[in-house]
């Protein structure tokens, strides 16, 4: 058995969430600008125009943890006439602004929404919301660049910064503000070293013992998600990384009996995060995953060719001497992150994928056939397929991540037990 | 009318049409699975497109590649393909719209043998002033990919040609649904439906000539379509004539339509000054759009109004692939739009196969409001 400990982290995970809700709900009584779009919605371009807060996808998984809420809100949605079998996320967010309440107090009206558009609904999305308050609506698309050729990337690096521009623009003459460059720069360089941090300390997982579980990955990540255009953001994902660092160094286990190394591929029902601790009842650490690593984790490739966290402007050299120089390097930053582009190709998911299982050190895989997000499940059967190509075993469920009217949950634990005896393993004595 | 003929030959033996053609010229098909794949290149390269549709049969053969929660269509896709309809399939071509259907194009490359295929980038952000350039560069590489794959040049005057007789088809096309604004119009819904559906995969010179003869035949045909309700139909990916029929057989007619086997595929024109490449790309970002791509505005609503303005719409029938998010985020907002100009919608939800006895029913009462004069 290895030693184990809390992470520490945790807990001011947890109060910066809070904050957050907290800041949103006050956000026009302290002055800030109110946006609602998603989570990869380049911040630093929206701190050009002055403090803010965005009320994003996070949100959605907040309110599903808790069915009854979760319910409540898509059906509000569903009797509108929307279907209720697509993103699980936008209907629980919909639904809660039809019907105009929130756990924190009546849904928030924005100033404005923004969007960074990948997976096919993300665009729509945020049109509902901007007709439901008449507000005005900006989005930026991902572009695709596959196969992957450097022409294609430079090209798509500059459709992506003039659409930068675009919105600097755009916010200038809707906002009636001018573009503050410096609270630009400021929130560019929080934010990737936020991104970057998160990068470097999904690698320490790498590492044997694990020193972070996937229920933690999800918890801190969060905080990228939410705000990592803030200083306080940067600040917890330094001392974070220090920390994890340390319980690497000192084989400090975030399972104590890990022995078998698993990848949840999916987001989990986060309404049932239980699913964990069973599996770590057998000696089972789950090492992280394709969405809590590379939705908000920047990595590159180090000189040993396995994957590092991505070095930040200031890493790499790089001095922004002018808006425009900022803006080309946020859109390659923007253009290489693996997430979203993988999302609308199937074969970019499954080379991050393979990527993670290997350099990770996965024993197996337990695949989440997510009802509620058509983006990151869609290319599970072609990961599978490749899996059981290499010889590394999987099994799969059907759930939803945050509409428990999709799950089952004797059926779920039967399934992921099952597949942990299948690979030899009993649950661990006194446990 | 006999000048239907042609049209009903190819939808029901598809397969054999595009086996005849390459027999015939010793030319090459090549599959494309979207309606944004400008056919005009491949046409260009004196190559045969081949809309892949699905074959309305229940099949077994995707599960082990793509889950139930994907829209029927991509799965009857790929069926079709792993089932060897489509052996005689060169190549294949797909242009990003959904994640449903960049599964079945993922798969066939993988499991299917194909001496030829590419992926083209097709924002979604169409309605951008940047976007052009994007696009312009992807349609660039794949013809420059084609070129490579034939080992000879597709030609400026080649591309102008291809341009030319597409959009004299879609003139020709526009010009029948002129014909359906007639009271009662000049064909039943479920005819217009076989000339668009083999649209898509016959040679174009060859459907315009059908279709040239068709529309002269349509106006002074005698068995002229008896008045029934004007019906407008709304959706996605659409070719069920029995659909249609069943439309038909109750006291309807579908006069007009906004779906990608309709006036979605024929829309616009390409403009013909200019560099060909720059004229295709404008012609597809501006198209009448894919739901996908509708945003930020929403350009369909002013085209679904417009349509059914001119046609003379009494009811709408908004018909959706199940599992497809951009529609169905699309549908709801397009029933209040459409309710609230006084026009009825009825909803289905569509999978591989019709649930007649179902649809009957509720067509029926459907149909039956306007009959009785609610």
């Amino acid at each position: 058995m290895y030693r184990t400990r809390p992470i520490e982290g945790k807990r001011r995970a947890r109060e910066l969430r809070l904050q957050h809700y907290r800041d949103i709900w006050n956000a026009r009584e302290e002055g800030k600008l109110l946006v609602m779009g998603g989570m990869r919605v380049p911040f630093e371009l929206v701190a050009g125009f002055g403090d803010f807060e965005c009320l994003n996808e996070h949100y959605s998984i907040t309110v599903g943890t808790r069915p009854e809420l979760a319910q409540r809100y898509a059906e509000a949605f569903e009797s509108r006439g929307f279907a209720r079998d697509f993103c699980a996320l936008s209907r629980l967010y919909l639904g809660s602004m039809f019907a105009g309440e929130s756990p924190f107090g009546p849904f928030p009206r924005p100033d404005f929404c923004f969007m960074y558009h990948a997976c096919d609904i993300q665009g729509k999305w945020f049109q509902v919301v901007s007709e439901h308050f008449g507000v005005p609506y900006f989005c930026i698309e991902q572009p695709v660049t596959y196969p992957p050729e450097e022409a294609r990337r430079r090209r798509n690096i500059k459709y992506l910064a003039e659409q930068f521009y675009d919105f600097i623009q755009w916010g200038e003459r809707v906002l009636g503000r001018k573009f503050d460059d410096e609270r630009f720069l400021k929130a560019t360089y929080n934010s990737l070293e936020c991104q970057s941090l998160w990068g470097e300390i999904c690698c320490m997982n790498k590492a044997v013992p694990a020193p972070l579980d996937e229920r933690a990955l999800y918890a801190l990540t969060a905080v990228a998600c939410i705000m990592r255009h803030k200083d306080e953001a940067v600040a917890f994902y330094r001392e974070l990384r220090d920390e994890i660092a340390y319980r690497r160094d000192e084989g400090i286990a975030a399972v104590a009996g890990e022995r078998y190394r698993m990848m949840h591929d999916n987001q989990p029902p986060y309404y049932f995060l239980e699913l964990y601790q069973i599996a770590e009842r057998y000696g089972v650490v789950c090492i992280g995953s394709h969405t809590s690593f590379y939705l908000i984790g920047a990595f590159e490739t180090g000189p040993d060719g396995r994957l590092r966290g991505r070095r930040t402007p200031r890493e790499q050299g790089v001095e922004f001497r002018s808006r425009e120089d900022i803006v080309e390097f946020l859109a390659r930053w923007y253009e290489d992150m693996p997430f979203y582009q993988d999302i609308m190709v199937p074969e970019l998911r499954l080379h991050n994928t393979l990527r993670l299982v290997e350099e990770w050190g996965v024993n197996g895989v337990l695949i989440h056939i997510n009802r509620g997000c058509e983006g990151v499940t869609s290319a599970a059967l072609l990961i599978r397929n490749a899996l059981k190509e290499r010889g590394i075993p999987t099994a799969i469920y059907e759930a939803n991540y945050v509409d428990r009217r999709d799950f089952s949950q004797s059926q779920v634990v039967d399934i992921l037990e099952s597949f942990l005896e299948s690979q030899g393993l009993t649950p661990l004595e006194g446990r | 009318m006999n000048a239907l003929q042609p049209f009903r030959d190819a939808v029901l033996r598809r397969h054999d049409y595009a086996r005849e053609w390459k027999a015939r010229t010793g030319g090459k098909t090549v599959g494309f699975l979207c309606t944004y794949v400008p056919e005009e290149i491949l046409y260009a390269a004196e190559i045969l497109p081949v809309r892949v549709l699905g074959g309305h049969e229940p099949q077994d053969v995707t599960e082990p590649y793509i889950t139930g929660r994907y829209c029927a269509f991509c799965r009857d896709c790929l069926a079709q393909g792993l089932l060897g309809k489509y052996e005689y399939l060169d190549g294949l071509v797909h242009a990003h719209s959904c994640i449903h259907i960049a599964q079945t194009f993922s798969w066939w490359q993988k499991l299917l043998p194909l001496d030829y295929s590419h992926f083209i980038y097709m924002p979604a952000q169409v309605q951008s002033p940047r976007v052009k350039e994007c696009l312009v560069a992807e349609l660039r590489e794949f013809k420059a990919s084609l070129e490579r794959w034939l080992g000879r040049p597709i030609s400026p005057q080649d591309l102008s040609r291809a341009v030319a007789a597409y959009n004299e088809n879609r003139r020709l096309l526009w010009r029948l649904y002129e014909l359906r604004k007639a009271e009662p119009p000049y064909l039943w819904g479920s005819e217009a439906m076989e000339v668009t559906v083999a649209a898509t995969y016959t040679e174009k010179r060859e459907h315009s000539r059908w279709l040239r003869r068709l529309i002269e035949e349509a106006m002074s045909r005698e068995d002229r379509p008896s008045p029934a309700v004007r019906l407008m139909l709304i959706g996605g990916e659409f070719d069920d004539i029995e659909f249609l029929k069943l439309v038909e057989e109750l006291g309807g007619n579908v006069v007009v339509d906004d779906h990608c086997l309709g006036t979605r595929y024929f829309w616009n024109e390409v403009p013909q000054d200019g560099d060909p490449i720059e004229a295709l790309a404008i012609r597809y970002l501006e198209r009448s759009p894919c739901p996908q791509k509708d945003w930020v505005a929403r350009r369909r609503l002013d085209i679904i109004s417009r349509l059914a303005e001119e046609w003379r719409v009494q009811g709408a029938i908004l018909a959706q692939q199940k599992f497809c998010d951009p529609h169905e985020y699309d549908l709801p907002v397009i029933r209040d739009f459409l309710e609230g100009r006084g026009i009825p919608c009825l909803f289905l939800e569509m999978d591989v196969t019709l649930p007649a006895g179902q649809f009957r029913t509720r067509l029926e009462a459907f149909l039956e409001t306007f009959q009785l004069g609610f």
